[in-house]
């Protein structure tokens, strides 16, 4: 699944239709079931706690409370057209915050595995629209202890953000922990 | 990718963005998605935003160049 997503904005789900109560953008999509699932994307109106310019984007089926399971494994018939959809919305949402950047989490392995090789995968297409950057959380290591535990400083996390390139090489421990999103200049 | 066709790209993404304002909505929604984001557990401290608005910044200026 997703390792071979071909990304064509052009090719997006139309979204629903919306109100001012609506929580986030909605769509539907046919799992590989036959079952249709609704999906949400969400950037919401709070930037990070520290950096104003920074907005968090989500992406999954919606709950009865309106949220977003963003945690949710779904097996679409069409993961382009879902992926394809969810940077539609951030590039739409880019074009009209061009100064602002929107995040997407790696949460998990597998999920920060699947969108770096969907961003490689695409990387002349995306390279073209957006500039978009890894982060890597390090955390320091204090010292190990005889039954080979060892401490951890949880509160000296370092992260550096570096600009994702075409066919670079990432060892799987050092696997980007979040993906970040900015428009490229149109001028 | 041609020019034309960046530039139809960008016309769609346009289209998305009067859609949603026939609805007053600014593509922005209510709701706290930073509660179990990494980003927010990790950045904890104003030099630590700093730092890495810095590196944001210098990056996006370095691609903006090219």
């Amino acid at each position: 699944m997703g390792l071979n997503v071909k990304i064509d904005l052009k090719n997006a789900y139309s979204i629903a239709l919306e109100d001012k109560q609506q929580q986030a953008s909605a769509f539907d999509t046919i799992l590989t079931s036959g079952q249709k699932v609704r999906l949400g994307v969400q950037i919401a109106h709070t930037p990070h706690p520290l950096i104003p310019n920074a907005y968090n984007l989500v992406f999954g089926p919606i709950k009865m409370n309106g949220s977003i399971d963003d945690k949710a494994r779904l097996s679409h018939q069409d993961h382009s057209k879902v992926f394809s959809t969810v940077l539609l919305e951030a590039m739409a949402y880019l074009k009209e915050h061009p100064n602002n950047y929107v995040g997407i989490d790696g949460s998990n392995n597998a999920r920060a595995y699947l969108y770096y090789r969907s961003i490689q995968n695409n990387f002349s297409y995306l390279n073209s629209i957006f500039t978009i950057e890894g982060f890597n959380y390090y955390i320091r290591m204090l010292r190990q202890a005889e039954d080979g535990n060892c401490d951890l400083d949880t509160d000296d996390i370092i992260t550096t953000s570096k600009i994702i390139e075409a066919n670079e090489t990432v060892n799987p421990e050092k696997l980007y922990n979040y993906f970040i999103f900015s428009l490229k200049s149109t001028q | 990718m041609t020019q034309e066709e960046f530039q139809s790209i960008h016309q769609k993404a346009q289209e998305r963005i009067e859609h949603a304002k026939q609805y007053g909505i600014d593509l922005k929604f209510p709701g706290d998605p930073w509660e179990n984001d990494s980003l927010a557990k990790v950045i904890k401290t104003k030099e630590q935003a700093e730092f890495l608005i810095r590196q944001l910044e210098w990056n996006k200026n370095k691609a903006n160049k090219k």
